[in-house]
């Protein structure tokens, strides 16, 4: 598999991962800090199905979504029920637990050495399709009852449920969701590189989709993945740069922090951009004509 | 013979050694308008909190249609009809005016979340008639054509209205409206008095009302309860209200 492919895989898969990330931060507030995690989930189940069973991609993906979404179940039940800054606490402890259990039951998962000879069976047209068919779900989600519910909790709790959302069941809807989408970003990770190993995905991960999430603006989710790809090609674009790469790409960072905290979009989505300017470009086209007549 | 709606009976709320609201008892009559006055920290907005199951009463019960709703959580007694707005005002500021009410709605919409992923063509057709319910709604408050705003962008007025809105949405048999006077200007008072009586005659409402402004409680109310450090001062008709003597000295204060 070509250097290019790969690169572009990869980044459907974050694009992935931060779809999971705009459904918790940017649509429910909900803030988990050790979301990489069940990519980890993803990925062994996915990885240890392929090479246990010798089953095909196609059953194990959907086997992989189903256990992250499971274990996301479980620990909804106390994110549910917490304040944004314990959910943050629960969650970065979740993020840890998981990696030092995949480190512990060498037996199941091989421990440090990781699980190795998962086919390669992921390609880029596989990849793009999956990526829009998740695309096109979130943005269903966004548009149905669900989003304006989760959006309505993550106003004001109180008065949501006092108009009768039942706040809890939204917010573990969401919990569970965002789970079965990183299972498959990760799943889909085992099935590109082929080896999976306990740090792959760890706390590192979890808190560089955390910044890309807020840098592209966690209310945007055209505005988070945007910032994803760019995120995602930046440190090769930097390569020439050695080893003042990764301080350039912290700059970059920072210097848009700075100047747009509310992140590149803010609330817009890249198709109100579109209509602004075409606003814009139509409307002086109309003073021109204006002009013109007098 | 009237029907009673909602009976608060020796209701009672502890936070640790203060007895915030005190052996509390109310009773709303179907289709009137009742009130509650009181100065401030005489426990008002906690009583409300505990009608609408924010708090959980130490003691007594609250029996709403001749069911005991006692404890119940939020959003179970929002389905069971009584719908509320907020003293500081509790909008939705992610969302669009529109929305606001919308997202009401939702909650008693019934697609389920698969057919939501997938984007049928049944959800949204379910979506798009909440959309023309919402906007119905706020051509009665008057907002309709600032819909596509975001709250925080309306004037206090405004944002009141949208809140009786949203209120309006879950179709309440009880509407519980938090001083909906305050920091509004007389004119904006005379505004909203004419909404409540325009919305309670329309649905075949009751009213709930706390407010501060004795001039809305008297213009609107057909009974009133005065509350005063917990406890509950005085009960009547607007008139005999007036004319209690302990009632003006709570009041008034030093003044008298």
């Amino acid at each position: 598999m070509s250097f290019y492919s790969s690169l572009f895989i990869s980044i459907c898969i974050t694009s992935i991962g931060i779809m999971s990330m705009y459904l918790l931060l940017g649509l429910s507030g909900i803030f988990s800090m050790g979301q990489a995690a069940f990519m980890s989930i993803g990925a062994y189940a996915a990885g240890l199905m392929a090479i246990k069973t010798g089953l095909p991609m196609i059953i194990n993906i959907p086997i992989a979504i189903a256990v992250g979404m499971l274990v996301a179940g479980f620990i909804a039940i106390p994110v549910i029920k917490l304040r944004r800054d314990y959910v943050a606490l629960v969650t970065v402890s979740f993020g840890e637990a998981i990696v030092a259990l995949l480190n512990k039951l060498t037996n199941l998962t091989g421990g440090s050495l990781g699980l190795n000879g998962i086919p390669r069976s992921m390609n880029m047209p596989l990849a793009i399709v999956i990526v829009a068919v998740c695309l096109y779900m979130v943005l269903n989600f966004k548009k149905s009852k669900y989003g304006r519910q989760c959006l309505a909790v993550k106003s004001d709790e109180i008065s949501a449920a006092a108009m009768g959302i039942n706040v809890r069941n939204s917010k573990m809807l969401v919990f569970v969701l965002a789970g079965g989408f990183t299972a498959l970003a990760g799943a889909m990770w085992a099935y590109l590189t082929t080896y999976v190993e306990p740090n792959s995905f760890g706390q590192k991960l979890s808190v560089e989709w955390i910044i890309m999430t807020f840098i592209g603006g966690s209310n945007s989710l055209s505005g988070s993945i945007m910032s994803a790809v760019i995120l995602k090609i930046l440190p090769e674009i930097l390569r020439f740069a050695d080893s003042m790469r990764i301080i350039i790409y912290s700059v970059i960072v920072l210097i848009i922090i700075n100047f747009r905290p509310q992140g590149l979009l803010g609330e817009r989505e890249l198709s109100d951009l579109f209509r602004w300017l075409k606003k814009k470009v139509m409307g002086s086209h109309q003073k021109e004509q204006k002009g013109g007549n007098s | 013979m009237k029907e009673t709606i909602l009976q608060v009976n020796d209701l009672t709320i502890k936070f640790g050694g203060i007895t915030a609201v005190d052996n509390v008892h109310i009773k709303a009559v179907k289709g009137e308008i009742t009130s509650v006055i009181g100065p401030n920290g005489a426990g008002k907005t906690t009583l409300f909190n505990m009608i609408s199951g924010i708090y959980k009463p130490t003691s007594g019960t609250v029996q709403f249609g001749g069911r005991d709703i006692t404890g119940k959580s939020s959003h179970m007694i929002s389905r069971e009809g009584i719908a509320r707005t907020f003293q500081n005002i509790r909008l939705y500021q992610g969302l669009s005016v529109v929305e606001n009410v919308q997202a009401v709605l939702d909650a008693r919409t019934d697609y389920n979340i698969i057919q939501a992923l997938l984007g049928l063509p049944s959800v949204r057709q379910k979506d798009r008639e909440n959309v023309e319910k919402s906007k119905e709604l706020l051509k009665i408050v008057g907002l309709y054509d600032l819909r596509d705003e975001k709250p925080s962008n309306l004037p206090y007025g405004l944002q009141r209205k949208l809140e009786i809105a949203r209120a309006l949405a879950t179709a309440p048999k009880l509407l519980l409206l938090d001083e909906p006077g305050a920091g509004l200007n007389t004119k904006e008072v005379d505004e909203l008095i004419a909404l409540v009586r325009e919305v309670q005659e329309r649905f075949k409402m009751s009213v709930l009302l706390i407010e501060h402004r004795l001039q809305m409680v008297y213009s609107l109310s057909d009974k009133v309860y005065v509350l005063n450090f917990g406890k509950l001062l005085a009960e009547g008709t607007p008139k005999e209200v007036q004319n209690d003597e302990r009632v003006v000295a709570a009041y008034m204060g030093e003044d008298d």
